[in-house]
């Protein structure tokens, strides 16, 4: 008798499970290469509103999808990143009305300007107790822990589904930030690139001239200008009073994507593929701090020792802004944040700063920089994953990046981008496009974190006068051996 | 119901609430950190028991040293701050007229009731190292260049900060003793001439013996798992760990780390020594001082 | 010899008097930076940095960064809310636990009173790890509510060593009378031995009120969604933001923040002294 049931019981499941998958099957394959035809997938998405009006029923209730969005800057101007998806929500209303299905889409949520490390936490707590929102941005580097903990799903199916809508545009290189384990995780939302911002004015009182300023970029592309030459230059500011001591080079006062990219310069590598497993080149290193030793108060007093405790908006964009500083290791949006946020104007930027790649660490080598891609990600826990991405997708769109670009001095993610007027219009996006090219990723590691923190560390400690460079390597192999354990092969 | 049996019952309804949060927000969470630093527990949250392992990684920790020389120089200097200061406090409000005594004791009770940000936040504007703090805008003004309070002198820095806030207790502690000293004593003493400063020293120092012993003793705990006010205002720098006590460490690695990896397991190990130490030190200070007679037995039944 | 003394006493009321200025100074500058024309520097007077009083919104010309922050209306209540809900439970569970510990004699008591003074000395921040462990079983994690328990537990321990002092000091000759006329036990403890200690309770629920509007790290660790911020939290974070650009504007709200608290000052301090030194001497 029981087994009749469960038999009953069986076949009812396959016949309704047939029926709820045949409803919502995905649609035959994409049309053929230069075919680019968004109009049909345009029709094609019309047929299944269509269909999920019909089974909505006629006269019912209309439903609200209300999908829940996170997205952080810290700064401010990068807002585009949540107004981008309320806009995106609005069009996919607008195509459901013209179809007359009554749904509404709507993107809640909110824009942070806290930290990285509070954002996160908010976050990874989040997903971690299931409340997590549908979804949310965090830079590409988080990959590797979100997809290791299962909270995210692959976006591989989705992608291949909406190819022609705006995934075909993605600027190639930037998949590769996102891929973790062979499968897609996030959608890239946008780049940026970090230069060494240098001071026009200061160097002119060096005694350069126009042309040997302007020329100052290309002689770092051609390997003749290196890490050691730039530090010569901010050394000689100081001594000849130029700047104040300390006031040579300035670089980010906490941990961050930026502490590898000096080791980068210098030739160093991260990650090996094959183990996947990350590098530790003690060699390398030990180049790397000699190099910020001698940059330290200690030495040629180029870096100053109180950098590592100042605050980024209290203290180092308003000195940077009042042109004390005359190299500068940031990242593009920082000329965003200082015509939005602390009173620099466009034509004052222009006349004050130059901005090149990082020079290399020895005669003959390649110029380096990094980028830290910003994506868009879905949480396992999102109840409507199709629209979340449909979301993304329409937010995608070159107009709408670009509005962020702009705005925010993030580099572009679509190639569309590249000859959209409101991006083109831009002098400085077209005068750092280039940099993209030269832009090496951080690893995608779960212990990557921990790995560039310490970084950070050593080099406080360098320069606070706690370490010379034998010490400071002693105690960064120590640090890495305790933190990471042997998710590190260090390299002797 | 007999009248013992509702007393009983009346007793216990009346303690209950009491007893059960002490038990349940402060008791088993101790004894959870305990457990917890005998896990890999983190941003996971997924209990896998390693034994001591954490602790082996603290104590080959290379910054181990660096943590435990902070924490020490804090209590030690914070403490003497907090000492030297109530005395101060408490011996110049006794000796002028009451109202005036009376006002100094309540004002430096200020820095305690304000909210700690508020506090913090005054004084980085206060002791700023760049112009635009408080005392470096008025030095500039007066011709001088921007002294760097906080990168050069972090540690008096803090010690002013916690002993503002530490200074009052003291004060308030070592007043109310001073007050309590028999007046013949000091006026047999100045009958014979005794100076004012002898007076402090022969007679009224130690008398309140006891009293500096106790807040010595309770400041010392205090202090040890106290890190608020260096979180708000230099958060373990200026260097390379060098404000950086145990518990602040234990707080960053927990909560601060910029990737969230959330070592709730190996952060709990610090706490859990701290916690030892405090508890060690709480039953030696209650046999040295007798707390037991501190407890009035009760009048009823 | 005279004139010694008089020299000697003169140096000691100035001693006095610098001694009273050192804690005033910095909050009376506070004040002079929130009325300050300059962002920076203290200048002039002016009423423009208090501006968000109006809606509570900050930056309200500004279409984005308006946003960005809770209003501070909001911001205010759950901090009121936290602050009144500390109060309110420490005093209702402190003085029933109180008046046992004071008046019977029960195994256990001398251990109980003990942990209450142990616990008070040491600080809360040992338990955070645990507590937002507990907090996040619970489903109490990013609310208030959680943050009142914790914040109430930890104030818990001085309310029943300071209303402990106080009942003591009523003579047990009170209660016998009420008893005799026939009142039940709970009502003598509700109708006569309540209104006997009413100036500790008012010590106690001053103190915790003031203990929840100040408190800060708790409501940091446990607290993630900028709607459930407290002042401290929203003080804080503009400090670090704008401390260089505008301070002023930090000031003008750290200001309202504190009027609370002034106030609770100026009208209790008395009382705050009785439990400072209650929650050592008992």
């Amino acid at each position: 008798m029981v087994a009749l049931l469960l038999a009953a019981l069986f076949i009812v499941g396959l016949v309704a499970g047939y029926l709820v998958s045949s409803v919502t099957a995905p649609p035959a394959a994409p049309p053929a290469a230069g075919e680019v035809v968004p109009k049909s997938e345009y029709d094609k998405l019309l047929r299944e509103l269509e269909d999920l009006r019909r089974q909505i029923g006629a006269g019912a209730a209309p439903v609200e999808i209300v999908i829940t969005a996170w997205t952080q800057g810290p700064e401010r101007e990068s807002i585009y990143r949540q107004a981008n998806l309320e806009e995106a929500a609005k069009k996919l209303t607008q195509m459901f009305k013209a179809v007359g299905v009554p749904a509404t889409v709507r993107v809640e949520g909110e824009f942070s300007t806290a930290s990285w490390t509070d954002y996160r936490k908010k976050l990874y707590l989040a997903l971690e107790g299931g409340t997590g929102p549908c979804i949310f941005l965090t830079a590409h580097i988080d990959t590797a822990t979100l997809a290791d903990n299962g909270w995210i799903i692959p976006l591989d199916d989705y992608i291949k589904k909406y190819w022609n809508w705006t995934y075909y545009d993605v600027i190639s290189g930037l998949w590769n930030s996102v891929t973790y384990k062979g499968r897609i995780w996030a959608i890239p939302q946008d780049t940026e690139a970090r230069p060494v911002y240098y001071n026009k004015f200061l160097l002119k009182k060096l005694g350069w001239t126009d042309e040997m300023i302007n020329d100052l970029p290309n002689k770092v592309l051609r390997g003749e200008f290196t890490l050691y030459d730039m530090l010569r230059v901010a050394k000689e500011a100081v001594d000849k009073g130029v700047v104040e001591p300390g006031y040579g080079i300035w670089h980010r006062p906490n941990a961050g994507p930026d502490w590898p990219i000096v080791y980068l310069a210098f030739g160093g590598e991260l990650y090996d593929p094959g183990t996947g497993k990350l590098v530790a080149d003690m060699k390398v290193w030990r180049k790397y701090f000699e190099w910020f030793y001698e940059a330290s108060m200690a030495r040629s007093k180029v870096i100053s020792d109180k950098l590592t405790a100042l605050d980024w908006n209290r203290d180092i964009h308003p000195t940077i802004v009042a042109g004390k500083v005359l190299f500068w290791m940031g990242g593009t949006w920082h000329k965003g944040q200082w015509v939005s946020s602390f009173g620099l104007s466009e034509e004052k930027f222009w006349e004050m700063f130059g901005f090149m790649l990082y020079p290399p660490g020895e005669k003959g080598g390649r110029p380096v920089t990094l980028s830290q891609p910003m994506a868009y990600f879905i949480s396992k826990t999102c109840k409507y994953p199709e629209v979340a991405f449909l979301i993304l997708t329409l937010a995608t769109d070159s107009y709408l990046n670009s509005l962020h670009a702009v705005q925010s001095a993030h580099l572009a993610i679509l190639y569309s981008q590249l000859s959209d007027p409101t991006y083109t219009k831009d002098k400085f996006l077209a005068a750092t496009g280039y940099m993209v090219e030269y832009a090496k990723y951080q690893p995608l590691h779960p212990k990557w974190g921990e790995y560039q923190t310490t970084i950070f560390e050593v080099v406080k400690g360098i320069e606070t006068g706690a370490f010379t460079p034998d010490t400071a390597l002693a105690t960064f192999r120590d640090l890495l051996r305790s933190r990471l354990g042997d998710a590190v092969i260090i390299r002797e | 119901m007999s009248r013992e049996a509702s007393k009983k019952i009346l007793m216990l309804a009346m303690l209950l609430p009491a007893v059960a949060v002490i038990i349940l927000f402060l008791a088993v969470p101790a004894a959870l950190t305990l457990l917890i630093s005998l896990t890999e527990l983190d941003y996971r949250f997924q209990w896998i028991w390693c034994g001591l392992e954490n602790y082996a990684r603290l104590f080959s920790s290379p910054v181990l040293q660096l943590i435990v020389k902070a924490t020490a120089i804090y209590v030690a200097g914070t403490l003497a701050f907090n000492t030297l200061m109530g005395l101060a406090i408490a011996l110049i409000s006794t000796h002028v007229h009451d109202a005036l005594g009376m006002f100094v004791r309540a004002v430096w009770l200020l820095p305690r009731v304000l909210p700690s940000v508020i506090w913090a936040l005054l004084m980085m504007w206060i002791f700023s190292p760049l112009e635009h703090g408080f005392l470096n805008s008025l030095i500039v003004r007066a011709g001088g260049s921007p002294v760097p309070w906080t990168f050069l002198y972090y540690w008096p820095f803090l010690f002013i900060v916690n002993g503002f806030i530490g200074s009052s207790l003291s004060g308030i502690i070592f007043s109310s003793a001073i007050k309590s000293i028999p007046q013949d004593y000091i006026i047999a003493a100045k009958l014979d001439g005794a100076s004012g400063f002898t007076i402090v020293r022969r007679i009224i120092l130690p008398m309140i013996k006891w009293h500096i012993a106790f807040f010595v003793a309770y400041n010392t705990l205090s202090l040890l798992a106290s890190f608020e006010y260096i979180m708000l205002t230099l958060n373990g720098g200026p260097g390379f760990y060098s404000t950086e006590v145990m518990i602040l460490h234990a707080y960053h690695l927990a909560f601060g780390q910029y990737m969230v990896a959330m070592d709730f397991g190996y952060a709990a190990t610090i706490v859990t020594i701290l916690l030892v130490v405090g508890l060690a030190l709480s039953v030696i200070y209650w046999r040295v001082f007798r707390l037991r007679r501190l407890m009035i037995e009760p009048k009823l039944e | 010899m005279v004139g010694m003394l008089k020299i000697g006493k003169i140096l000691l009321y100035a001693a006095a008097v610098v001694l009273a200025l050192l804690p005033v100074v910095p909050v009376a500058l506070l004040f002079l930076l929130a009325f300050s024309e300059h962002p920076v520097f203290i200048e002039g007077f002016t009423l423009k940095n208090f501006e968000f009083l109006k809606t509570g919104v900050l930056f309200p010309e500004h279409p984005v960064y308006s946003k960005l922050y809770p209003n501070v209306y909001t911001v205010m209540v759950n901090t009121f809310l936290l602050a009144l809900g500390n109060m309110l439970l420490v005093v209702l569970v402190a003085s029933m636990a109180a008046y046992v510990i004071s008046r019977y004699s029960f195994k256990g008591r001398s251990a109980l009173l003990g942990a209450f003074l142990v616990i008070h000395g040491v600080p809360a921040s040992v338990l955070l790890i645990a507590l937002y462990y507990m907090l996040r079983t619970m489903g109490l994690l990013n609310t208030l509510a959680g943050v009142i328990l914790v914040k109430m537990s930890v104030d818990l321990p001085l309310g029943v060593w300071v209303l402990k002092g106080f009942y003591d000091g009523i003579p047990w000759d009170t209660e016998i009378a009420a008893l005799v006329d026939g009142t039940s036990r709970f009502g003598a403890f509700f109708r006569v031995m309540l209104p006997l200690v009413s100036p500790g309770l008012f010590a106690v629920g001053l103190f915790s009120f003031l203990s929840g509007w100040g408190e800060y790290v708790f409501v940091y660790t446990f607290i993630q969604s900028s709607t459930n911020w407290t002042f401290s939290l929203l003080i804080q974070s503009l400090f670090g933001e704008m401390g260089g650009i505008n301070l002023a504007l930090v000031a003008a709200l750290s200001i309202v923040y504190l009027i609370p608290v002034l106030v609770i000052f100026l009208v209790g301090e008395k009382y705050l002294v009785r439990v400072t030194i209650g929650g050592v001497k008992g």
